[in-house]
């Protein structure tokens, strides 16, 4: 561990930090329909996009006809994607000629990305054509990301109305997302990646001769305007294969720095939006407070870990000192000009929201730093989260906190105003439930199946592991792969669409219902018998539930892959 | 025949998640007094 490498993180947390507070207004008055700067340059837009579309902002929609149009619309989605991908080799905008994707593969695709997952089976240079990747996968960019922000918005409101059989416009918080807040973060962003050396063109790939004479293929296509929408929208998935390993997605550690501030952004700038929007901003503060301390035990963990590097090297007498020569540490994986603590960092970011872009192969991260990575991804996505699904998963835990506390002290469970009954605790619970059922299920078959070991890069304890990461990735909505695991097989590929599937429409759907049965209830008084959510005590409560529910749910699982190879590593025995 | 497969598979996904809403739509709808009796714990 370095100085220079606490410096750095400090200095992530303390800009992500920072933004939280006008970023949240700027969101709050986005989704009320309020003057923002941009509404003067937007608005004529807005007005034409509601017209051609036949969408009347001005007529809301109960919890029940929001979930139906989030569905039809995810329905459309997938569909044309898949269409796309099909037919991409008689489509323009494909000057290497790539063929189009097997069935299996543009379903696994389709759901990946129309689910803002981006779980990719594929190599995106060596696979998909310039328009799959800007009309097709791009877009599904965007318009997944702006759905979920439209989902926790919808959420919100459900706190902050009273009596109300409505809780928004599915289609108005879709455009306003993707207008006011996805486009103008990604027009800037694009601008800045091109600046620092990240290709942005429609030229196929460059033809070189090498020092030694050969000729080599150097991939290129538009990729500052991907990278963009991949890293704010929470969705991850790379231009190219290595993803933002690669020195044309993440060219310096200046880009490196501001890529990973640019994954949590939005996850952590909507607490301060549900504060302002429910009329207590501290509630936002207390959400984030929670969220910032679960992300230090994160890097924290990781950067430690990986700057203790393999304990096999210390028999080899290595040098593992940190010096100007060298890192030390657990190299491996990583690239040199991104070093350990820009490697840590970006894992952490990158698994903490649900983005899952990655800038160093999670697969070669210490046993440790691996079960960090893969407890960041098993308490859903909590820890600032990707744009909307951070924030409902948090506020679900919320609910789940509120309900305990109230069971042990004997007080009313309310939060935000809101009394939390019977059928919010229903809810909730189905809406946590089904990601670890559908992980720990998927993952089970897929260890005692044929077609489901035929994929592992190695054996052992790692081999589980690379399994099981590939389930709690796609259910969670990340899309980072831990590597040495060929998904792209019929199997894999359509048992991990099955998983994103469940991992995003079968959270959603009871997140909307919770949001429509506490928009319908008055705001409860605070008397002596409320217990109050904006202290250290709620907080703590809350730090605890999430974490013994994940680790109840999950412990035995983790303990079979990376505790396990940790305790393994020690004794001697590598995979 | 296979893209006939895979958007059945994509259908049949929908069609559940959307019986899911209802599912979920008739839980809230459900009483509370009627839980009570079925639940007399």
């Amino acid at each position: 561990m370095t100085v220079i490498g606490w410096l750095q993180i400090g200095l992530f947390v303390a800009v992500v930090g920072l933004s939280t507070r006008p970023l949240g207004g700027y969101l709050a008055r986005v989704y009320a329909g309020e003057r923002t700067m941009l509404r003067p340059l937007l608005g004529a837009v807005e007005r034409q996009i509601y017209r051609a579309a036949g969408i009347r902002p001005e007529v809301e929609q109960s919890w029940y006809q929001y979930a139906v149009a989030f569905l039809l619309f995810h329905a459309f989605g997938i569909v044309l994607l898949y269409a796309l991908l099909r037919l991409q080799s008689a489509l323009p905008l494909n000057p290497q000629d790539q063929s189009a994707l097997a069935p299996d593969l543009a379903l696994n695709t389709a759901v990946s990305f129309v689910t803002n997952t981006s779980w990719q089976s594929y190599g995106g240079e060596t696979t998909v054509s310039y328009a799959s990747q800007m009309v097709g996968i791009a877009v599904q960019s965007f318009l997944s990301a702006a759905a979920g922000l439209s989902v926790a918005i919808a959420f919100i409101r459900g706190f902050a109305r009273r009596r109300s059989a409505t809780i928004g416009n599915f289609w108005v918080d879709l455009t306003r997302g993707t207008l006011y807040v996805l486009l103008p973060l990604c027009v800037a962003a694009a601008a800045f990646l091109v600046a620092n050396g990240v290709p942005q063109t429609l030229l196929s790939c460059a033809d070189v001769t090498t020092l030694e004479g050969g000729h080599q293929l150097i991939a290129r296509g538009p990729v500052a305007t991907q990278e963009a929408i991949k890293l704010v929208s929470g969705d991850g998935g790379g231009f190219f294969n290595a993803n933002s390993g690669h020195p044309f997605e993440n060219p310096t550690p200046l880009a490196d720095f501001v890529e990973a501030i640019l994954i949590l952004l939005l996850g952590a700038a909507l607490t301060n939006c549900f504060g302002r929007m429910v009329g207590s901003e501290r509630q936002g503060w207390v959400l984030l407070c929670v969220m910032a301390i679960l992300f230090g035990l994160g890097i924290g963990g990781i950067y430690l870990s990986e700057s203790f590097g393999n304990p096999a090297l210390a028999a080899l007498r290595i040098d593992r000192s940190a010096n100007l020569q060298q890192p030390a540490g657990n190299m491996e994986g990583k690239e040199v000009r991104f070093g350990i603590a820009g490697s840590a960092l970006f894992a952490e970011a990158s698994t903490a929201s649900s983005d899952g872009a990655v800038n160093s192969m999670h697969d070669s991260f210490m046993p440790l730093s691996g079960a960090i990575l893969f407890a960041n991804m098993m308490v859903d996505e909590v820890i600032i989260g990707a744009p909307g699904s951070g924030l409902y998963g948090m506020l679900l835990f919320c609910i789940v906190t509120v309900f305990l506390a109230g069971l042990m002290i004997g007080r009313t469970p309310e939060y935000a105003g809101k009394k939390i009954s019977p059928p919010e605790i229903k809810m909730t619970i189905l809406a946590l439930i089904g990601v670890p059922a559908a992980t720990l299920g998927l993952t089970a078959i897929a260890a005692a199946v044929e077609p489901g070991l035929a994929g592992l890069g190695n054996a052992g304890p790692h081999g589980y592991s690379e399994i099981l990461y590939a389930f709690t990735s796609a259910t969670a909505t990340n899309g980072s792969a831990f590597a040495g695991l060929n998904a792209n097989s019929p199997f894999y590929n359509l048992t991990l669409a099955l998983a994103m599937f469940i991992g995003r429409f079968f959270v959603i759907v009871p997140v909307l219902a919770v949001a429509g049965s506490l928009a319908a209830q008055p705001v409860v008084p605070r008397s002596a018998g409320t217990l109050p959510t904006t202290g250290v005590l709620f907080a703590s409560s809350l730090l605890g539930a999430i974490l013994i529910v994940g680790g109840l749910t999950y412990l035995p699982a983790l303990a079979l892959g990376p505790i396990i190879e940790h305790f393994q590593l020690w004794a001697g025995t590598l995979y | 025949m296979f893209d006939i497969v895979m958007l059945l598979l994509v259908l049949a996904g929908f069609l559940l998640a959307g019986a899911y809403a209802r599912m979920c739509d008739r839980l809230l709808a459900y009483p509370l007094d009627k839980f009570r009796q079925d639940d007399p714990i």
